[in-house]
């Protein structure tokens, strides 16, 4: 009897003990003790990147949040999630500010957000070469017609007819091969890998067998020696039918890596050459 | 006694005047110091060497070695959907299934092994003012600079924002060892150092630095800034096109005929010798190496091979013998040997592997090429662009691209086949812009555990522990 009175003792001071715990465990639970207690020294702290998708209208976001376990993303649109990190498709285009709230179990939040710009994306147009003075009817600063088709390092300075032309009033003039003038035009903005035409007229007075050769250059040369390796397309004209039956050229290339291009124009015969209106348009 | 003091006088004013800075600090000459090594051109050059035995790492089991590259695969390739441990535990496995801690030694080792590189680098940049000959003294330069920002190439990617040390620092100068420079002033320094490079090397070696790895290398870094520059990248892989590389016939000669006209620059190792050699080769088998095998293949990338691979496909993986559900990567079989019937029987010792690790080679700068046209756009009609992918496809055993259109997918997926367990498959995803969305898919499907800062390692813990507060840890460790 005395033994069972023990257990039943020792069961009554068990559940009194447990009782104590479980009522003194609500009253300590949110309120750590004074004494020995630390600072948080690490709360959490939101950030994030976004990157759009190849659907412009979704976007990636990043979580770069640091001592954080809960995260609530709102894009801004209606729409929210609470994964680690974000995906969203906007509904259409325009300005949303995305917000994620970080937080960590002591209830500990931090906000960052981040404004986003939801565009479609453009397709990027080639640019068109742009050739200054075009048919050599418009003077320069300088007040020459031959401006800016000039450049001492490859050859004399080309002559300006009046008595040919197909347009305006004037057009190039190159006497013979042994004048050795030459017409050079450098830094012809271009938008590289784009397939382009150049087109121009020229005309060759009757006599010895002449020719007039237009080449397109990658990038820009310093002297007569880089010309053929830096050709993208040349074209040599030997249509030789006088002063003014103009024979109309289309030089087809690819500006590969080139972000800019030169024209040279020569002439590699004897007769008189002139060269007249140069277009320029982008092949779609 | 007159004479005596005389004397006395004499000697003490002797022993004054030989008491010289040089009678003081004295060089030892029973042994050679960092400071006094450096005389001659000759010297200068070993140092130059001792920067590829930082790359090779040292073949060793023990993991306070510096492993170097050796290592690379577990950082690169294991991180992405193309191989994974063949246990899938341990610290190993942490890659595949993105849950890599802080502590992770393979990580801590690669980056220590790697600014040991820089260090190297460094030490050869500073002892330049040795070398009298002018042209030699560039091109020491060039070949330590291109080393230097090969190393800042690979840590700026695989950790974000790293520690920028551009000159030998001593161990006191603890700023600069723990402070994290943005990754744009980490790539100004290596497009620099690249652009020295490029202009001081000629294409002599394939096992140490080239004019054409320079170029290769700095088109690479074009096409990975922030703001790529597409038409200088492409301008800089069109002169390696015309510097006398080409593709082999054969795809298998790539890894089996060393330094081969496809090779633009590779890090040479030494069959059997144990300073030489590499032991990744082992580690990719069934329990030959150290681990029980890891860089094993993918289901993922096992069904990437056999439907877009061609003849690429049978010499890029191979089923284990010794275990018929793995997949094992053959492009690095130790010595060349297959491992006779069960796949691991090796007739020369597999851990001390001659391997060379290849780092750039051709088919890399056609794709590239390729790459640099699209110029981040979804697809190209570009007949350059083609011409050289379907180079690399025609090699390959494929027909020219069936539309005479690249997109984007299509040529990410040609670099995934050709490339495949060389390192470049993590770096292509990032660059593509497309990490997130395969990793995240490939994840999901595998039950793995990646999120966006896994894309980042973790700075090693030992660092942030030593700079004492300066290093924070990226974003998600």
């Amino acid at each position: 009897m005395e033994k069972i009175n023990k257990y039943k003792s020792a069961i009554t001071i068990l559940i009194l003990m447990v009782m104590i715990s479980v009522t003194s465990c609500d009253s300590f639970e949110y309120e750590l003790p004074e004494a020995n207690s630390k600072e948080d020294l690490t709360p959490p702290e939101a950030n994030f990147s976004a990157a759009v998708t190849d659907d412009y209208l979704t976007y990636t976001f990043a979580n770069a949040s640091t001592s954080a376990t809960d995260y609530m993303w709102n894009y801004g649109d209606g729409n929210t999630s609470t994964g680690v990190d974000g995906v969203n498709t906007f509904p259409a285009e325009g300005t949303y500010t995305v917000t994620l709230t970080a937080s960590d179990k002591l209830g500990v939040e931090s906000i960052s957000s981040l404004e986003v710009v939801v565009v479609e994306p453009e397709e990027p147009l080639a640019i068109v070469p742009k050739i200054l003075n075009p048919s050599f009817d418009e003077p320069g600063d300088d007040g020459k017609y031959t401006s800016p088709w000039v450049d001492s390092n490859l050859g004399k300075t080309i002559q300006i007819s009046t008595s040919s032309s197909f347009v305006g009033t004037k057009a190039a003039k190159f006497p013979n091969i042994s004048d050795a003038r030459v017409a050079y035009q450098k830094d012809i903005a271009v938008t590289p890998n784009t397939d382009y035409i150049i087109s121009y007229l020229y005309s060759i007075e009757t006599g010895d067998a002449s020719s007039i050769t237009v080449s397109i250059l990658g990038g820009t040369v310093t002297s007569p020696d880089d010309i053929a390796g830096a050709t993208l397309k040349s074209h040599t004209g030997t249509v030789q039918l006088g002063k003014t039956p103009f024979e109309s050229v289309d030089v087809s290339f690819n500006s590969g890596s080139n972000s800019t291009i030169s024209i040279h124009i020569e002439n590699t015969g004897t007769a008189t050459g002139y060269v007249e209106e140069f277009t320029s348009s982008v092949i779609e | 006694m007159k004479n005596i003091k005389l004397i006395v006088l004499l000697i003490i004013g002797v022993t004054i005047a030989s008491c010289s800075s040089d009678y003081l600090e004295i060089t030892p000459d029973s042994g050679i110091t960092a400071d006094s090594y450096y005389q001659t051109a000759d010297e200068v050059e070993t140092g130059l060497i001792s920067i590829y035995d930082a790359i090779q790492g040292v073949n060793s089991t023990d993991t306070d070695d510096n492993h170097a590259i050796m290592y690379e695969f577990y950082l690169t390739e294991m991180r992405s959907d193309n191989t994974r441990t063949k246990s899938q535990e341990g610290e190993a496995a942490q890659f595949e299934f993105y849950t890599v801690q802080a502590t992770n030694g393979i990580v801590a080792d690669y980056y220590a092994s790697f600014y040991s590189v820089i260090y190297r680098a460094n030490i050869v940049l500073e002892n330049l003012d040795v070398v009298d000959d002018e042209t030699t003294a560039a091109a020491f330069e060039a070949e330590a600079k291109f080393l230097r920002a090969y190393a800042y190439f690979n840590l700026v990617r695989l950790f974000g924002d790293i520690p920028l040390i551009d000159r030998v620092v001593s161990p006191l100068e603890t700023e600069v060892q723990f402070t994290r420079v943005a990754t744009s002033g980490v790539y100004d320094l290596i497009v620099s150092d690249l652009t020295t490079a490029v202009a001081g090397l000629d294409n002599t070696y394939t096992t140490r630095a080239s004019k054409a790895a320079a170029q290769t290398m700095l088109a690479k870094v074009y096409l990975t800034l922030e703001e790529p520059n597409y038409t200088q990248a492409q301008v800089l892989l069109e002169d390696v096109m015309v510097s006398g590389f080409s593709l082999m016939p054969d795809f298998n000669d790539v890894f089996y005929s060393e330094r081969n006209n496809e090779i633009i620059f590779a890090i040479g190792y030494e069959n059997a010798s144990s300073n030489d050699s590499q032991n990744f080769s082992a580690e990719w088998m069934n329990g030959v190496g150290r681990t029980s095998g890891v860089n094993y293949v993918t289901t993922d990338a096992v069904t990437a091979l056999d439907t877009y691979g061609g003849d690429r496909t049978e010499y890029s993986y191979r089923i284990d013998p010794s275990q018929t559900t793995q997949n094992q990567v053959i492009k690095y079989l130790p010595n060349g040997e297959d491992g006779g019937t069960n796949g691991k029987t090796f007739i020369n010792d597999a851990t001390l592997a001659g391997n060379d690790w290849i780092v750039l080679r051709y088919a890399d700068v056609l794709l590239m090429h390729a790459e640099a046209i699209l110029a981040g756009g979804t697809q190209t009609t570009n007949i350059n662009a083609l011409n050289s992918f379907n180079e690399v496809r025609n090699r390959a055993g494929l027909a020219d691209d069936a539309d005479g259109t690249i997109t984007k997918d299509e040529l990410l997926l040609e670099r995934r086949v050709e490339l495949a367990f060389e390192n470049h498959r993590f770096f292509d995803l990032l660059r593509f812009g497309k990490a997130e969305s395969i990793l995240s898919t490939f994840s999901t499907t595998n039950g793995l555990e990646y999120s966006s800062s896994d894309l980042l390692l973790p700075i090693p813990q030992r660092e942030i522990n030593l700079s004492n507060g300066v290093m924070k840890q990226n974003p998600g460790y």
